[in-house]
């Protein structure tokens, strides 16, 4: 037997006071009597009235002391040990990712899972304890330990696979973090095992078993859906599409590219296994309108062979504050999709930042930044100046900033480090010390620049009108929504102009239904975008279209990437050990309520007893 | 002959119960020592129509007693002699020490209705009554008296009675012959609860020529006292300053065995002594009390 509740035993004090308070002397009932004599000769020698009273055997003090005891034993808490079957603590991660739709014999790769996750269900004992976990982009708990079988059932037979990634390592830490510390559990990971499935954290590592579902690996996909700026003309736009065949075999299909109703392109398209093309449509120009991404292709996997993107989206306002800086105007005023506005530092209010997307402080960095998106070219102070610095290297080419951009031949006279925030990371360095930071916190971006453009000769190169477009599109573009497309799973956020809507915005989501969101600090924000297609937000007169796409090359791979399954039961055997076996608390409250019944008889009887006689012969 | 009574009193005890008494007397196993016109006969020879004996004539008798049936037989002169008329003197004697302030129905209550009725029964058998109240000394001593106006007087004077003070019953007694100027029946009405004792006190009496009877009044709850408590702590009515005694259940059955002992005591020491002794109690009724003196012999009906 074990006591749960040791300290409960404290209360112990509780009978050392009981005893003492019955055996101290109590302030007697004084009776008067005619003679005192016979009392005298027939009493004991009680004269002596000490402050505690000589013990006796007394039953009521007895009785009240069990039932002391057996109310402060209940309240410890013990158990019996009992050999027998120890519960286990089964943790059931159901993948959802949009791999899990692909199809196999007999169903898709979730229904298959969802079957082995059953089977095992009605493997497990009584008094298992079982939580099922739902694997989308973002983790739920769908059973909780104490949720009956039945619920579970229902909420296995609920899931659907979704058509987004999913993030099984998080769906995996969130069900250990739900069991407590140190209790044995059991995680299985019902997953197709395609590569962002499998389980690799390290806090992980040896408490999952995976269990893997799905065999075809027969797929073609759209890995990648953009429109871009032609980049010989810089008012033009171009549709780039990317195909994969991620089978084993090689596959042919027929690639179609639509705007709207116009088709930009149809061709048959044949690639080899493992082989990526990429296809380029000219956009008619100020067009808008929904472009289309389409496979005609008879795979097992149907999510990822339509994409979706949205054709001219709006422009940027961008307020340049300098002293006056004519390569960033004239950088300005050369980009098509920005509308720029130039003030100069006396000019600036923490107000003016609000109207505009992007915010270019040149030289000039105020006391206090409010949340905005910035551009901050820092001039330096002379003491913290590096110089001379030739072809600074670019530590990130592929961060949006820095695409496509050529630092080669690029001198800086004269340059300050920039430091490094924690959400930052620095893209370009020159003479050991980083000279270009991109961070981002909450809903805000920075791009912070070591170095006056007009110290360097980086404005006289073909770099320039890139990088800074890149900066500005990447700064305007801080709320994935803005940017026209995101991936499935990410929550949707546009900025709404200002006064735009009092509070309240409509999202449609792909499937036509209307779902009403608030607008929190003039972005509206929108998590279920599990669901590829077009997403409508509209906020009184301003409408934002969305485009939600797979478009993730390792989601489309579908082959099984992990071992086959282990042949070995997928539950181990319920030790058979010493446990916990009833909890003791409850008979002995009942023993206690027993006793005081008993005390309560005891005591009536005692104060009722010993009526006066009636006189003998009268 | 009694009048104003109040409810409760002797008074009215002894109008409601009138009828019975009046046909009760009390037993003496002494003749009358007092000459006079009582209704007993004395020890003497007196004027009574009571025949007594025959002496022989001698000079100077009063011819009118001269038996003249013998005279003719015999040819001798006797005289017929009569029983004296005499009166019998009853004493009293009441408790008022504190220990008779006691019992649900009051002790010294009930000796005191006690005493009203012998009083009532002395009287009218023109015998002389007197009263003394006594606890450690005596208190007020009424002489023996005859008639009926006597009694309103002994009512008064049992009426007035409060309890007070401790019981010293030899004190009492020894002072009381000095204070009685006849002999006769003397009757004690206490509880016989004496620190000092009682067998000297009754000694004293009995030498100082009384017939002495004992009548001992005790409460219920005296003989079967009970408390709903685990103990009490009990305290002497006759002395306050001494401390109390706590006891418990357990010495209940232990009390009643004592009070049963010094009831038996006192029964024998009466006995060996030749003094007529009954216990009773003050619950009860006044019939089951003229029953209980019929029985002991204390009185008789007439």
């Amino acid at each position: 037997m074990a006591l749960m509740n040791p300290t409960a035993l404290l209360y112990a004090l509780l009978i050392g006071a009981l005893v003492l308070i019955h055996f101290r002397r109590r302030s007697r009932t004084t009776v008067r009597v005619s003679n005192l004599q016979l009392w005298q000769a027939a009493s004991q020698a009680r004269e002596a009235q000490p402050m505690l009273e000589r013990p006796r055997a007394d039953w009521l003090l007895a009785v009240q002391v069990l039932f002391l005891a057996a109310v402060i034993l209940a309240l410890t808490r013990p158990v019996v040990w009992v050999r027998g079957a120890q519960p286990r603590t089964v943790v059931l991660v159901m993948d959802c990712s949009a791999s899990m739709n692909a199809r196999e014999r007999g169903g898709t790769r979730f229904d298959l899972a969802r079957a082995k996750a059953r089977a095992l269900v009605n493997q497990l004992g009584g008094e298992d304890r079982v939580l099922l976990v739902e694997a989308r982009s973002r983790p739920t708990m769908r059973a909780y330990p104490g949720s009956e079988r039945a619920a579970l059932g229902r909420a296995l037979e609920a899931l659907r696979p979704s058509q987004a990634p999913s993030d099984i390592n998080e769906a995996a830490l969130l069900a250990l973090a739900s069991v407590p510390k140190g209790e044995p559990v059991e995680v299985l990971v019902f997953s197709d095992g395609t590569k962002d499935a499998l389980v690799s954290d390290k806090a992980l590592a040896g408490r999952v078993r995976y269990v893997q579902t799905g065999e075809t690996d027969g797929n073609l996909a759209v890995t990648r859906l953009a429109v871009r700026s032609n980049p010989l003309s810089a008012y033009d736009s171009e549709l780039f599409a990317e195909l994969a065949n991620l089978s084993s075999q090689p596959r042919e299909c027929r690639l179609e590219l639509r705007m709207e109703e116009a088709v930009l392109f149809d061709r048959t398209v044949s690639l080899a296994p493992r082989e990526k093309k990429a296809y380029v449509a000219a956009l008619p120009a100020g067009r808008e309108g929904i472009i289309r991404a389409i496979i005609h292709a008879d795979d097992e996997f149907d999510v990822d062979n339509q994409a979706y993107a949205v054709a001219g989206p709006r422009k940027f306002s961008v307020l340049l504050i300098t002293e006056g800086n004519p390569f960033l105007e004239k950088g300005l005023q050369v980009n098509p999709r920005v509308v720029g506005s130039v003030a100069g530092p006396e000019d600036w209010t923490a107000a003016s930042r609000e109207r505009y997307d992007v915010v270019i402080l040149d030289g000039f960095v105020p006391p206090v930044l409010p949340p905005a998106n910035y551009l901050v070219l820092r001039h330096g102070q002379p003491a913290a100046l590096l110089r001379g610095i030739r072809e600074p290297a670019l530590l990130r080419p592929e961060h949006p900033v820095t695409s496509l951009v050529d630092l080669s031949n690029v001198v800086i006279e004269q340059a300050v480090a920039v430091e490094v925030p924690p959400s930052g990371v620095a893209l370009m360095s020159g003479g050991g010390q980083p000279l270009m930071v991109a961070s981002e916190a909450g809903a805000f971006r920075t791009v912070e620049v070591g170095f006056d453009v007009r110290a360097s000769n980086l404005p006289l190169t073909a770099s320039f009108p890139v990088l800074l477009s890149n900066m500005l599109q990447w700064l305007g573009s801080s709320s994935p929504g803005e940017s026209g497309q995101i991936s499935a799973g990410t929550p949707l956020r546009w900025r709404v102009p200002a006064g735009a809507c009092d509070g309240k915005a409509a999202v449609v989501p792909p499937g036509g239904t209307t779902v009403e969101v608030p607008v929190s600090d003039g972005i509206v924000a929108f998590e279920r975008t599990d669901t590829t297609g077009v997403y409508e937000v509209r906020c009184g007169a301003a409408i934002q279209r969305t485009a939600v796409n797979l478009l993730n090359a390792a989601e489309s791979d579908i082959r099984p990437a992990a071992p086959a399954d282990d042949p070995a039961p997928l539950l181990s055997a319920p030790a058979q050990q010493a446990r916990a076996g009833a909890d003791l608390h409850g008979a002995l409250l009942s023993v206690a309520c027993l006793l005081w019944a008993a005390e309560w008889l005891y005591s009536s009887r005692r104060a009722t007893r010993r009526p006066v006689r009636a006189l003998p012969g009268t | 002959m009694i009048r104003n009574s109040a409810p409760g009193s002797s008074r009215e005890l002894l109008r409601n119960h009138a009828h019975a008494l009046d046909r009760l007397e009390l037993v003496s196993r002494t003749p009358g020592s007092i000459p006079g016109v009582g209704r007993r006969r004395g020890s003497r020879t007196g004027s009574s129509v009571d025949f007594a004996d025959y002496r022989k004539y001698n000079s100077g008798d009063d011819v009118r007693y001269v038996d003249w049936n013998i005279y003719a037989r015999l040819r001798k002169l006797f005289l017929r002699q009569f029983r004296a008329e005499s009166e019998l003197a009853v004493h009293l004697l009441l408790d008022t020490s504190n220990s008779m302030d006691f019992g649900a129905r009051n002790k010294l209550r009930f000796a005191a209705d006690l005493a009203a009725a012998l009083s009532y029964v002395a009287l009218g058998r023109q015998d002389r009554v007197g009263l003394a109240t006594f606890s450690d000394r005596l208190h007020h001593v009424l002489p023996p008296q005859r008639g009926s106006r006597h009694l309103p007087r002994i009512l008064s004077l049992l009426e007035s009675a409060r309890a007070a003070g401790p019981s010293d019953l030899e004190h009492a007694f020894r002072a009381y012959p000095a204070r009685a100027s006849n002999r006769g029946l003397l009757v004690v009405l206490s509880d016989c609860f004496c620190a000092q004792g009682y067998q000297t006190a009754l000694r004293c009496l009995a030498f100082a020529g009384f017939e002495v009877v004992v009548i001992r009044v005790l409460a219920e709850e005296e003989l079967f006292p009970s408390f709903d408590e685990e103990a009490v702590e009990l305290r002497d009515l006759e002395d306050a300053g001494a401390p109390g005694l706590t006891v418990g259940h357990e010495a209940l059955e232990r009390y009643r065995r004592e009070m049963d002992t010094h009831s038996r005591t006192l029964a024998a020491f009466c006995s060996s002594q030749g003094v007529p002794f009954v216990q009773t109690t003050s619950s009860l009724t006044f019939e089951e009390l003229t029953y209980r003196l019929l029985r002991a012999g204390i009185w008789r009906n007439r």
